[in-house]
């Protein structure tokens, strides 16, 4: 089933990475998704894939979890290795007709490969270890410096809570609806088009329509309980600079710093 | 034969993941061609869970389900003739419709079926006139038309399939007490006149011995009761003790009853307990010495 998908949902544990503060988690991921991207030979590469095992290590997820959005991703992963295999230049290893394989081509294909699964790893960490709550009080705060250029950060943020909150929700809702619809005969399976536009139409039409419905209620639902923007309310869990958190940056320090050296010690195999 | 038959049917949501709920456990029933059945049961009994295997829309995570003698399951690519077979409306049906006309609304399951445009036209008359509502609702938008109107006109689209089997989800819940007299009335005629099958999940205790045959009672994902109607309700203790109600009447009834008064316990109709009543006073007093 749908709902079943690991994709965006906390995964309550006690680790380290649970524990680091949220803001943190959002720069080391950022910055280690940028310097994942600026590997250029296999000993970086190799120092990035470390970062990535010790990450899940620190996590405490069952591998089972990881394995799933892995399956999601594979598809696309491997799509985009075999777009990377084609390259013109480099020695030809195997020759098929008109196609040829370089070295080139197999090291652009391990490094895409293996960047684009990193990067979904790490974004799952920080998923499976983030408290919805806790993503939206951090980029509030990440914000918070951008407020003169005339944007209501606390309305952003409360616009995020609000989505988050409600996307298991409407994967039910579409659950049930597909269902409906389903009782009713439709196919979902038909290759015909026209078939398969009216099914999906039997879908959309109805999840709109409760979604605005929902939006209505939600909003006088706020307004009955004198919601007037989230300016200067006070939090139930404050977000405080720990020692954890400096231990995190360490890491996110090493790794960085490892690249970089790796980079510029050894000759580069991608370009 | 029975029509349906479940057998050490169980059923649990979310298995491969780390919070797996087992929502029905070892169900065996069987039900018989034209018969109404009602099901009762607390919220998250696993009612809905149970209905929702009966036109394959779950799988059963172990044991099986047999429509005619057939496993359904056999052949999981032609799942979606027993959805012809077995029409079922889910709870709150009214979120559903999607097209621009009621018409077209009500067709869509016709359609599905490959159905010629003047039986589908027949159907989509004769299941509106059903469910009490008039044709000039035909040629309005869905949208329109309000959550009891848009409740009947779903229903009305399962029923202008002509299933063997119609399982209704808590058809009634939310609507004002004339329209689920209605209702019930119209699902009488219905199922006469069809010579079908009907399984019926409510709440209301009184629309269950209105209508159903039989009545199976569910508490925990487990069959606790499956038996006549009259037998259901006269065991009032279990049902109350599963958190569960006998119409008001038979509670009427049964306090009379505990009070020393010589009335019937096994009444359930208004008119049954006002001629028990009228007896007493008849019989000078009726008081047990
Ligand atoms: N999609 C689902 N995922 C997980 N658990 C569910 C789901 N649907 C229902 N359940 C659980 O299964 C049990 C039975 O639910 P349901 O069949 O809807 O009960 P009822 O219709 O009798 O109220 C409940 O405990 C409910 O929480
Ligand atoms: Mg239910």
């Amino acid at each position: 089933m749908i709902r079943d998908l690991a994709v965006g949902q906390y995964f309550p544990a006690n680790s380290v990475l649970h524990r680091t503060d949220a803001r943190v988690k959002i720069l080391n991921l950022l910055i280690t998704i940028i310097f994942i991207f600026y590997t250029m030979n296999y000993f970086s590469l190799f120092i990035a894939l470390i970062y990535v095992f010790l990450m899940m290590y620190l996590s405490n997820i069952p591998m089972k979890l990881y394995m799933k959005n892995f399956k999601i991703i594979l598809f696309f992963t491997i799509f985009t290795g075999l777009l990377n295999l084609f390259d013109d230049r480099g020695k030809v290893i195997f020759e098929f007709g008109f196609l040829k394989i370089t070295d080139a081509g197999i090291n652009n294909s391990i490094f895409v490969c293996s960047r684009v699964t990193s990067l979904v790893i790490l974004a799952s960490i920080f998923t499976f270890t983030t408290l919805p709550t806790d993503l939206t009080d951090a980029v509030e705060k990440l914000l918070k410096p951008f407020a003169f250029i005339n944007i209501n950060i606390s309305e952003i943020a409360m616009m995020m809570t609000i989505a988050i909150r409600f996307i298991p929700t409407l994967i039910e809702e579409v659950e049930k609806i597909i269902n409906a619809q389903k009782s009713r005969g439709a196919d979902f399976e038909n290759k015909n088009l026209f078939v398969k536009i009216r099914a999906l139409m039997s879908i959309v039409v109805p999840l709109l329509e409760s979604s605005f419905k929902r939006a209505y209620d939600l909003a006088t639902a706020m307004e009955s309980r004198c919601y007037r923007g989230a300016e200067n309310r006070t939090r139930m869990r404050i977000l405080k600079f720990k020692m954890i958190d400096l231990f995190s940056i360490f890491l996110t320090l090493i790794f960085i710093f490892g690249v970089v050296y790796c980079n510029m010690k050894f000759p580069a195999t991608v370009k | 034969m029975s029509l349906i038959e479940i057998r050490n049917l169980s059923y649990i949501y979310s298995k491969d993941t780390n919070c797996p709920k087992t929502a029905l456990s070892n169900i065996n029933i069987d039900i018989y061609d034209n018969e109404i059945i009602g099901i009762i049961g607390h919220t998250g009994s696993g009612k809905s869970t149970l209905v929702q295997h009966f036109n394959g829309l779950l799988k059963p995570t172990s044991g099986g389900i047999y429509i005619n003698g057939l496993d359904i399951w056999k052949n999981p690519k032609k799942i979606r003739d027993i959805r012809f077979k077995v029409g079922l409306v889910f709870q709150y049906p009214e979120y559903q419709i999607f097209e621009d006309t009621v018409y077209k609304d009500i067709a869509f399951g016709p359609c599905n079926m490959n159905l010629g445009p003047n039986e589908i036209q027949n159907r989509v008359i004769e299941s509106i006139r059903m469910v009490g509502l008039p044709f000039s609702i035909l040629d309005k938008s869905p949208f329109e038309l309000s959550g009891g109107e848009k409740r009947k006109v779903a229903i009305a689209g399962v029923m202008a399939m002509k299933p063997n089997v119609i399982v209704l989800d808590e058809p009634t819940a939310g609507l004002d007490p004339l329209s689920r007299k209605n209702f019930i009335e119209n699902l009488k005629t219905y199922h006469s006149r069809e010579k079908n099958t009907i399984v019926i999940v409510s709440h209301n205790m009184e629309d269950i011995v209105e209508i159903s045959d039989r009545v199976l009672v569910m508490n925990n994902g487990r069959v606790e009761m499956f038996d006549r109607t009259k037998d259901i309700f006269s065991n009032g203790d279990v049902l109350m003790r599963i958190g569960l109600d006998v119409p008001k009447i038979t509670k009427i009834m049964f306090k009379l009853s505990n009070e020393g008064y010589r009335v019937k316990r096994d009444v359930f109709s208004v008119k049954d307990g006002a001629e028990e009543i009228l007896n007493l006073f008849r019989c000078d007093g009726g008081l047990n010495d």
